[in-house]
């Protein structure tokens, strides 16, 4: 009797999350790295009153069907694994992957997250580490006479002693992952992304090679969250919420109706 | 009893079949693929009424009712049928090279645990194994009923739905259609599922597009309000059986 509440409910309890979702995007508007998600719907369950194709008497089939729907349900979020734009920041520990691919870094319960957020520091020890003093995989330590540091294309880092003979030195080579099915990566929050059933297994290899995207260093990967299309999403958003709310109105005055039949 | 008074039940309750189906229509207007349903009432056939208290006159062959035909009496109103309305939604760029939108008529084929099924809801990932799959997990299938492996992010699929690594031919999409488009039957996951034999269909792939639903917002909410006030219509005609009754019990039959 009350499905239709209950349908219009999914629709409105969707809408809700949609919003959730829209709502992190357009707050991550300016996170380094950031990729956008993109809620994703389906409709539920039908409940089938007649099957279609069933026989009637005199040979006959049923040419369709009676099937009323339950409503929709979120089917999953999905990262849109989009580029963002490049912004250059001239700091030499700010990298940019240009193209697929995620930095590695080790998390403090020793698991490995992975992030597409390049902005780098030094920690005490020399070790080039991220903005939450996530230390980069493989480790690299930069000798404390350093004066000047680049990062080539292919990952290489060079170090120039303060010496005055001023000869660059490798000190140690960025290295990428990527994975089948970047979408199924499960966020953590703090730009790190974590491995997941869904994502396959980490690919490692050089940046610029085999389908890696190359480094840039000086720049800084933006979010991108289009905000035009977040803005019209919201806007759509809010409607169907308000067309589903109208379902529930209308089968709340069809309930008064019945309740006073009965005089 | 009198048998108005059920044929206005019989209404209210079509009608709330009816209310049923556009809440579940409007609860799916952002979900891509969907087709909307649409309520078809049917009258339940009728009787010939003919006037009543004629003498019957009996023959030898049987009998002979004289009594002039008045006319027919319709016997209520029920749910023929919830037909599902295959027009193409509206497509919109996503920039995902991983949705992919039909123009035109066909379905994509998937596999499921029960079977093949087919979708228009091209909002696609890869699996962990790299395999093409819908959100719930189903894989894609390709012209050779095969699932379609794509290693490579960098994929392109042509209009007429082939996969495509740089210029290497990885797969091409099974797009199939049916003749009788009414026998599907939705199983929810945006999948429908019938025993009729696929046909190819040719219609153009969109990659980086999805299909909107066909759901139309307008023509639901002016629907739902024709619903809400047929509804009340209906408990009227009930109110007023209900008050013809109450008088021949307590009115007709006082005794002065």
């Amino acid at each position: 009797m009350e499905r239709s509440l209950w349908t219009a409910a999914t629709g409105m309890n969707a809408q809700q999350f949609h919003l959730d979702v829209i709502a992190n995007n357009l707050a991550n508007v300016h996170t380094i790295g950031y990729k956008r998600d993109r809620a994703e719907f389906e409709d539920l369950l039908y409940a089938t009153l007649r099957l279609p194709g069933t026989p009637v008497t005199g040979g006959g089939k049923i040419p369709s069907g009676i099937q009323v729907g339950h409503g929709v349900k979120v089917a999953g979020t999905q990262k849109i694994q989009t580029p963002g734009s490049l912004e250059e920041t001239k700091n030499p520990l700010d990298v940019a992957i240009e193209g697929p691919g995620f930095f590695q870094v080790l998390l403090p319960n020793g698991d490995t997250g992975y992030t597409r957020d390049g902005v780098f520091s030094k920690d005490a020890e020399g070790r080039i580490v991220n903005a939450n003093g996530y230390i980069l995989q493989p480790e690299i330590t930069i000798p404390e006479d350093a004066t000047e540091i680049s990062i080539m294309e292919d990952g290489s880092v060079f170090a120039i002693m303060g010496g005055d003979i001023k000869t660059p030195e490798e000190i140690g080579k960025i290295e990428l992952v990527r994975f089948i099915n970047p979408a199924g990566l499960s966020a953590m929050g703090k730009n790190i992304l974590k491995q997941t059933g869904a994502s396959g297994e980490p690919l490692t290899g050089t940046p610029g090679e085999g389908g890696f995207g190359r480094l840039a260093q000086g720049f800084i990967e933006m979010s991108n969250v289009n905000v035009v299309e977040e803005m019209v999403n919201m806007i759509v958003a809010q409607r169907a919420y308000e067309f589903s709310s109208k379902a529930i109105q209308t089968a709340d005055a069809m309930l008064g109706v019945v309740t006073t039949l009965k005089r | 009893m009198e048998r108005g008074i059920y044929f206005s039940a019989m209404g209210m309750n079509s009608l709330w079949g009816n209310i049923e189906t556009i809440a579940n229509n409007l609860a799916n207007v952002e979900t891509s693929g969907y087709k909307r349903d649409e309520m078809v009432f049917e009258e339940f056939g009728s009787f010939k009424i003919n006037r009543l208290y004629d003498e019957i006159i009996e023959t030898p062959i049987g009998t002979s009712d004289p009594a002039p035909y008045v006319g027919e009496l319709p016997k209520g109103v029920g749910i023929a049928d919830i037909a599902t309305i295959h027009t193409q939604g509206a497509i919109k760029e996503t920039e995902n090279p991983l949705d992919l939108a039909i123009n035109g008529d066909g379905f994509f084929a998937v596999k499921t645990p029960n079977g093949e099924m087919y979708t228009r809801n091209g909002a696609f990932t890869l699996d962990k194994d790299g395999f093409l799959a819908t959100l719930s997990g189903n894989r894609v299938l390709s012209i050779l009923n095969t699932p379609i492996q794509i290693q490579d992010a960098n994929f392109t699929v042509t209009s007429d739905g082939t996969i495509m690594v740089g210029s290497e031919e990885i797969a091409k999409l099974k797009l199939v259609d049916f003749e009788n488009k009414n026998n599907l039957n939705k199983i929810g996951d945006t999948l429908f599922k019938t025993d009729q034999m696929p046909q190819n269909a040719f219609s153009e792939v969109k990659q980086g597009f999805l299909e909107a639903s066909n759901c139309e917002p307008v023509l639901e909410m002016v629907r739902m309000i024709e619903v809400q006030r047929l509804y009340e219509a209906n408990q009227k005609v009930a109110l007023t059986y209900d008050e013809l009754l109450s008088r021949s019990i307590n009115d007709l039959g006082r005794l002065a």
